[in-house]
């Protein structure tokens, strides 16, 4: 896609890249351009939460209608060749549907493009693209808690071995040496601390606390200060639970799920490769306790 | 490797992606009988072809593309639908402004919209939006230029927008009706 440059009432213009721009489908630029609008533009903004919503709506109601609980066994029993017979095509043309099938395994070029992303494997350039591209799906404040975790857990893996644990918590300096017991307190016992640290991505400064499941599912909780104008409020998205009356918000991209919350000061954030469902509880856990933490420290 | 090693392999790669290309055969085709069975010719289609399969390459992606193959030949010989040019006229509409889409929908209100749109308009949609492909995804799998995908998309997003403001009104009649009030 070219580069777009928006002028003076690029509203309408802005609004035929609403859509790719949820797709994280943009070129970097335009991106930018986009979010730049986005800024200042509450007709817009408005704009891209109701695509956004109805995006959502449309992906529920597809999805909500999974295969017969037989037919995965149907297919199982005719792969094996053992009901093949009974499996013909209603229509026959069966030669033709071949015909495409070889086809397809011609053009199989195409797929061996498309590899299974390994972040840690791809150059710092790359990695940043990809985090890039893959945060532009989420709404604007999710993205914060969401890169820094892909940069410093996952693209860079910052991390030591399993069983090497630091715990040290000098390294969060004293305002937030009291959020690693509290986190502990509140995952389950199976989530190992790996790394307890402060880091740094595009400019911004984060507390990190990255903890590692035997099965290799990471997690990461990630407190970050808002800047000026930060709110999930401004980016009017659905909470998607509330624990203990806080609004706990979330979104996933990219095979991750962030779930995020406010207070006064800060962003806070749970991210990790676990299910969306599996994320949002681990949120819930830790939100309450962890709000109550910053709402102390701010005063 | 064995014949059963290999058809375990199969099974582990391929099935995971049942439901996403049922649901996907359902809103192509409108009807769950023949959905379940484009979907079982495609599994058999796959495996048959599977020793030409990539290991490691997207495999989600290969079997849509066997869907898209499958599904297109189903539709030429039981709808006898107009399969070309359907898409490149209505492009040609002239772009109006257009009207808020309703806040508070229903799935139902949802897919009637979505099924009312033209099939290559809802096919990119349901890949794009509804099953996340990439947009050079998209394209590989129905085998067009990624020019066209975004055509198409912009083009069928906005359809649905259109179509989801006219059936939440007349769902909203029918309401209003069967809850006795004048419409």
């Amino acid at each position: 896609m070219n580069v777009v440059q928006f002028g003076a009432n690029g509203c309408e213009k802005v609004r035929r890249y609403l859509d790719s721009y949820l797709s994280g489908e943009l070129l970097v630029e335009t991106n930018h351009e986009v979010l730049r609008h986005l800024e200042t533009c509450a007709s817009c903004t408005k704009e891209l939460e109701a695509r956004s919503r109805l995006r959502g709506q449309l992906k529920q109601a597809v999805r909500d209608e999974p295969a017969p609980p037989y037919l995965e066994q149907k297919i199982r029993t005719a792969i094996r060749g053992e009901g093949s017979r009974k499996f013909s095509f209603p229509w026959g043309a069966r030669w033709a549907l071949a015909a495409a099938v070889v086809m397809v395994a011609v053009m199989g070029g195409w797929f061996a493009l498309q590899q299974p992303v390994v972040l840690s494997e791809m150059n710092p350039a790359a990695q940043d693209s990809y985090i890039a591209k893959v945060s532009t799906r989420l709404v604007g404040v999710l993205r914060v808690g969401y890169g820094d975790h892909l940069h410093c857990s996952v693209a860079r893996k910052k991390m030591p071995a399993p069983g090497a644990v630091l715990t040290a918590e000098q390294q969060l300096g004293k305002d937030y040496q009291g959020l690693e017991p509290l986190v502990r307190a509140a995952v389950p016992g199976e989530f190992q601390m790996v790394m307890v640290h402060r880091c740094g991505y595009l400019g911004r400064r984060f507390v990190h606390l990255s903890l590692r499941r035997p099965d290799g599912k990471l997690l990461s909780v990630v407190v970050a200060r808002k800047e000026t104008g930060e709110s999930f409020l401004r980016d009017q998205i659905v909470p998607a639970l509330r624990a203990s009356g806080l609004p706990i918000y979330q979104q996933g991209s990219g095979g991750y799920q962030v779930a995020g919350f406010e207070t006064r000061d800060h962003l806070a954030y749970v991210v990790s490769d676990l299910p969306a469902v599996g994320n949002l509880q681990l949120a819930s856990r830790v939100a309450p306790a962890l709000r109550d933490f910053l709402a102390r420290l701010e005063g | 490797m064995g014949k059963q090693d290999r058809s375990k392999e199969f099974e582990s790669a391929a099935l995971p992606h049942l439901n996403d290309l049922y649901r996907t055969a359902t809103r192509l085709l409108f009807d769950r009988e023949r959905a379940e069975d484009v979907v079982q010719e495609v599994y058999l289609q796959a495996w048959k072809s599977f020793d030409r399969f990539e290991t490691g390459t997207n495999c989600r992606a290969w079997l849509y593309r066997i869907l898209f193959n499958t599904v297109h030949h189903y539709r030429r010989k039981w709808f006898s639908l107009r399969l070309v040019k359907e898409s490149e006229e209505l492009l040609e509409v002239a772009v109006a402004p257009e009207p808020p889409v309703p806040e508070s929908l229903t799935d139902k209100e949802i897919l009637a919209a979505l099924d009312r749109i033209p099939v290559d308009f809802r096919s990119v949609v349901l890949l794009a939006d509804v099953e996340e492909f990439a947009y050079k995804e998209v394209a590989g799998i129905l085998s067009i230029p990624i020019g066209t995908v975004m055509s198409r998309l912009s083009r069928g997003r906005r359809l649905l927008r259109e179509q989801l403001v006219d059936v939440a009104q007349s769902y909203g009649i029918q309401k209003a009706r069967q809850g006795g009030l004048s419409a």
